[in-house]
């Protein structure tokens, strides 16, 4: 069986021409959780943006595949379908749209394009009251406007929600520790572990090590100046920590 | 020609539905103590809609609000001129006008307010926004204050724009259609006057929004 889910292959992108990402490579496999730090302007975000099809980025070399199928051509809402997530670092306020009429539309188009048949109201409540604990929100949250008056940490933990009731095959995670108090780093690091599964992967994008206390990655990558510069276990985000990113970008 | 009074302290909201082909002048008086909530839907169709309301707020604490939102698509012609007149001090006015147009569209807003030189203690506001889906669509906002007194706050803004993209790519990225998306911005956009209408008229308007808003 092959376990491959994600391949980035010399990934060459640009913002405003621009180029960020300078030949960037990786494989992720089923049931992995890879984590990608490095220090500002590094490229974390442009890879997150380049994967999930952000218009405002142009690649001009690579190949980047979900299980097989080139992600390149597709439109954001595509690869959504074939089970790309990113979580956003700002997440967008939508008033007078509630987070169930939102969630009911992307669920449903989601679940078209993958042949599963349409859930009914019912099921659709059930299904997003039981999602709902993974992040430890109440039903309360469904009838609110998409991200409207949330906090930093709500709006987080919406965006964990969302990943809970889109199933996506691969979740990529831009700095969703960021602005989080100790108990909304605990509820999200909590909810992201019971996403984990042997068939999903997931990709956290971060600065700091405090999200790893919960979730113990496969993989920690170092983005660099546009390019992956050292991958290794879990323990070098701890050593990373303590020394920077000086004695790896200067090795 | 209609005629809208409310004085003696009443409070009095008015629902205006404009479909393809309506033209209508309104004269409206708001006497002390009194207000007037005139909530207006523009739905040109492929036609053309001109409305004009000529305001006049003629006691204290006399209020009047009006709220508007047009869609318009194809051909269609939106129009609507309000004069509106403080003639008493302590009295208040907001407008607020909402557009959203595609096609070749097009709309024209044209908002005075005036206030005397005796009418101090005014509160005039008036905004004006239009989102602009296709190349073909214009619209034309002239917000016009013709201010005579001291102490008074007037305020105004205008904006004409397009969807914001990082909010259709927020939304694309989670599996929701291209056109979906779109719907969803609109109604957020849309959502301040809708909000302001009963359940039985965005009943009857169901169909003629569908394609604009998700409700």
């Amino acid at each position: 069986m092959n376990k491959e889910l994600l391949s980035i292959k010399d990934l060459h992108a640009s913002v405003a021409d621009k180029e960020i990402l300078k030949g960037v490579n990786l494989t992720v496999n089923k049931g992995e959780v890879h984590v990608i730090m490095g220090p500002n302007g590094a490229g974390k975000s442009t890879l997150g943006g380049v994967l999930s099809g952000n218009p405002k980025y142009a690649v001009s070399q690579g190949e980047i595949s979900l299980d097989g199928e080139s992600l390149l051509e597709m439109s954001p809402e595509e690869r959504a379908w074939a089970g790309l997530f990113l979580s956003f670092q700002y997440p967008t306020e939508i008033p007078g749209v509630t987070n169930a009429t939102f969630l009911k539309a992307a669920l449903g188009e989601v679940r078209r394009h993958r042949g599963l048949p349409e859930l009914s109201a019912s099921e659709f409540l059930r299904t997003a009251k039981s999602k709902l604990e993974y992040v430890e929100m109440d039903k309360s949250f469904l009838s609110r406007g998409v991200n409207v008056g949330f906090s930093g940490g709500e709006k987080k933990r919406n965006e964990i929600f969302q990943m809970a009731m889109l199933e996506p095959r691969v979740a990529i995670l831009d700095e969703t520790d960021s602005g989080l108090d100790v108990d909304a780093l605990r509820i999200v690091g909590t909810g992201i572990n019971r996403l984990r599964t042997q068939e999903n992967a997931i990709i956290l994008i971060t600065h700091y090590q405090r999200l790893l206390d919960y979730i113990v990655p496969d993989f920690i990558h170092v983005l660099h100046d546009g390019r992956i510069i050292k991958s290794s276990g879990a323990q070098l985000a701890r050593e990373i920590e303590e020394k920077g990113y000086d004695w790896i970008i200067n090795n | 020609m209609v005629s809208l009074k409310t004085e003696g302290g009443q409070h009095l909201k008015e629902v205006i539905l404009m479909e393809e082909g309506f033209r209508q002048q309104y004269v409206v008086e708001v006497g002390a103590s009194s207000s007037l909530d005139l909530v207006m839907v523009g739905l040109p169709g492929d036609g053309e809609i001109s409305a004009e309301m000529d305001i006049r707020l003629e006691g204290r604490d006399a209020e009047c609000r009006l709220n508007t939102l047009y869609l318009a698509g194809g051909n269609s012609r939106f129009n609507l001129d309000v004069n509106l007149i403080h003639n008493s001090p302590d009295s208040r006015s907001s407008q607020l006008l909402k557009g959203i147009l595609k096609g070749e569209a097009s709309a024209a807003y044209h908002g005075l307010i005036k206030v005397p030189q005796h009418c101090i203690g005014i509160d005039a506001q008036q905004q004006s926004h239009a989102l602009l889906l296709e190349e073909g669509a214009r619209v034309r906002h002239l917000p016009q204050l013709e201010i005579y007194a001291d102490d008074v706050k007037c305020s105004h803004g205008s904006t004409v724009g397009r969807l914001n993209e990082d909010e259709l790519f927020y939304l694309k990225s989670r599996g929701v259609s291209a056109e979906d998306a779109a719907r969803f911005l609109q109604t957020a956009f849309a959502m301040e006057v809708l909000a302001l209408l009963d359940q039985s008229t965005l009943d009857y308007l169901r169909n003629a929004l569908t394609q604009w808003v998700i409700m």
